[in-house]
């Protein structure tokens, strides 16, 4: 050890770390900071571009609903630096704001005649409308690294690229939500912060402390946004296949109603035919549900089907998670070196080496591991398979 | 520094009778797309994730600094702010990203102090303030920091990480945004600086007099 190294080791041990106290103040100091939105210095307000259609979303009474991201793991990651709008933060109401109001390029709404609703687009942050009652439908089309918030009351909903409604009532609190198309995610309220998501064809409605789903035929890609003159605007809607239900019980965390409901649906018609991350999501039923033989039954078709994709190297992941075998932490090793669970799949191929009694190996898979995360949670193991104590370098 | 586990599905608890409660599961990608979309909560669950990388790189950088807090804070701004904007190019890296960012801000907040008492003459160099030391190694921690105050920005953060913050020259390299010659041509200064100022103080000259005869790999 080096004289530095000694330097090094002295202010470990003497500096410790912050207190824990300190954190909880600067965590609640970074929520209360992205709580307020940033409003950046006074611009006059540029006009509304209307959004192409994509999504419709029909903002209800009360209640907040979260997007869910997308589920596919091939799709770009939305990184892309999008170029924001202007900044506009303006009020709009049903009765003087008729028909089609474009927020943004890409963002339609309508709201019903007493609908009174804020619109925020501000630097930094995701586009919000904050409705105070009534309804609002919306159509927004998708933006790369852009979605749209819509808040009443307690609850929140985040929208990708939907066409949705929700009905508010402030003096009740009764909120209702109704997908058409695309999906929603919904918290906030009962619901608590992660919320459950939303499907095309499936209704939400809480009112009080009770919550209820219900489901509704969804819309047609290329339905148009239409303002209705009663106070509950609806749309015609043709009559179209619910969401299966396994997608549905999977999305509301009940993973033993999704792995029953595939079994009726026919397991191994879907491990034939799902696509990568609908069959993910199957797997992921059956393993939390605890059916392993089904789970690796379908993380074995997602490796042999779509060879090359994220989603089959994630599935040797967790093959190797339930099996404790080293061979597929090597394998998902070689096929995602820089990926997501590439640190664990490096610690877990040295606990999984020693396991079965394969002192060399879990060495070298030991020494590989330092060489990379010489800090990271492994790193105790790691050193003491090497024999030698922690501080060595 | 390791990216989240795998998806952890707890179960689901029920609201009401009617509703099942959807855990947090995913990865760093996973979290990045929470902060792009505005998700509820996702705020929260940065804080969490990356509150311990955070402090832990600033605590060290610049001791028990008192405007530790409000570094933290700057930091945990700019990161929210970027990543929200769509800044991140790289989700699998997000932790990396993360750490640089907090070296970075720290190593501007460092020249701003150099430039304020070089033309200030009046701000003497901040001592950590940990009330939890005893007098001893409150005072050894002081002459440490009063020495790497004195040296340039961009040495004393190579030097901090590597040695303080125990980095290895790639995570070295990795964080100052730097080749690996860079980052080995900057702590072989900033080892030099620190050995001569150190004469200063016997005790701190005592321990890092060793790596003056070149045992340092």
């Amino acid at each position: 050890m080096s004289g530095f190294d000694r330097l090094g080791s002295l202010v470990e041990g003497t500096l410790g770390a912050p207190p824990a106290s300190r954190l909880e103040e600067q965590r609640r100091r970074f929520l209360a900071h992205t709580a307020v939105p940033v409003v950046t210095s006074s611009r006059r307000w540029s006009p509304w571009l209307l959004v192409a259609a994509g999504v419709a979303v029909v903002l209800t009474a009360g209640g907040v609903a979260e997007m869910v991201r997308s589920k596919s793991p091939e799709a770009p990651v939305a990184s892309a630096r999008v170029e924001a709008p202007e900044p506009y933060d303006r009020w709009l109401e049903g009765g003087r704001d008729t028909g089609n109001v474009e927020l943004i390029k890409g963002a339609v709404v309508v709201l019903s005649r007493e609908a009174r609703c804020r619109a925020q687009g501000l630097r930094g942050a995701a586009p919000r409308v904050t409705l105070e009652g009534g309804r609002v439908e919306a159509d927004l089309t998708p933006v790369p690294g852009r979605r749209w918030t819509f808040l009443a009351g307690a609850y929140q909903i985040v929208v990708l690229g939907t066409a949705f409604s929700i009905d508010y009532d402030p003096a009740s609190g009764a909120l209702d939500v109704g997908v058409r198309r695309g999906r929603v995610r919904v918290g906030g309220g009962e619901l608590g912060a992660n919320g459950i998501t939303l499907d095309a064809g499936q209704t939400f409605r809480a009112e009080g402390k009770s919550v209820t789903f219900g489901a509704e035929p969804p819309l047609p890609s290329s339905s148009a946004v239409v303002r209705d003159e009663g106070p509950k605007p609806s749309v015609v809607r043709p009559a179209q296949a619910a969401a299966p239900q396994w997608r549905a019980a999977f999305e509301n965390g009940d993973y033993a109603s999704a792995l029953a409901a595939a079994e009726l649906e026919g397991f191994e018609s879907l491990v034939g035919r799902l696509g990568p991350s609908e069959l993910s999501d199957l797997a992921d039923s059956a393993r939390l549900s605890g059916s392993s033989s089904r789970a690796r039954q379908a993380l074995l078709s997602l490796r042999g089907r779509f060879v090359g994709t994220q989603s089959a190297s994630r599935a040797a992941f967790l093959l190797g998670r339930m099996e404790g075998s080293p061979r597929w932490f090597e394998t998902y090793l070689q096929e995602q070196p820089q990926g997501p669970y590439a640190a664990e799949a490096a610690g877990r191929l040295v606990v999984a080496y020693r396991d079965h009694g394969d002192p060399g190996r879990a060495q070298t898979a030991a020494e590989r591991y330092l060489a990379q995360y010489p800090t990271g949670p492994y790193a105790d193991l790691a050193h003491s398979l090497l024999g030698r104590p922690r501080s060595g370098r | 520094m390791s990216s989240m586990t795998a998806p952890n599905h707890s179960d689901p608890s029920s609201i009401g009778g009617h509703l099942r409660v959807l855990e947090w599961r995913g990865s760093d990608p996973d979290l990045l797309e929470e902060v792009v979309s505005g998700s509820h909560g996702a705020a929260e669950r940065l804080f969490e994730r990356f509150a311990p990388d955070i402090n832990r790189v600033v605590w060290k950088l610049l001791g028990a600094d008192a405007e530790h807090d409000d570094i933290v804070h700057d930091i945990f701004v700019i990161v929210w702010r970027l990543m929200s904007a769509g800044r991140v190019s790289k989700p699998e890296s997000l932790a990396s990203w993360v750490v640089a960012v907090a070296v970075h801000t720290v190593q501007k907040e460092i020249r701003k102090r150099s430039v304020r008492r070089r033309l200030l003459g009046l701000e003497k160099p901040n001592m950590p303030t940990s009330e939890t030391l005893d007098v001893e190694s409150r005072d050894l921690l002081a002459r440490v920091y009063e020495i790497l105050d004195g040296l340039p920005a961009a040495e004393r953060i190579a030097f901090s990480l590597r040695y303080l913050d125990q980095r290895s020259l790639a995570e070295v390299a990795e964080l100052t945004e730097c080749s690996l010659a860079t980052a080995k041509r900057r702590i072989k200064r900033a080892e030099q600086r620190f050995t001569t100022h150190a004469q200063r103080y016997p005790d701190v000259a005592q321990l890092v007099s060793r790596s003056a005869l070149g045992d340092d790999p």
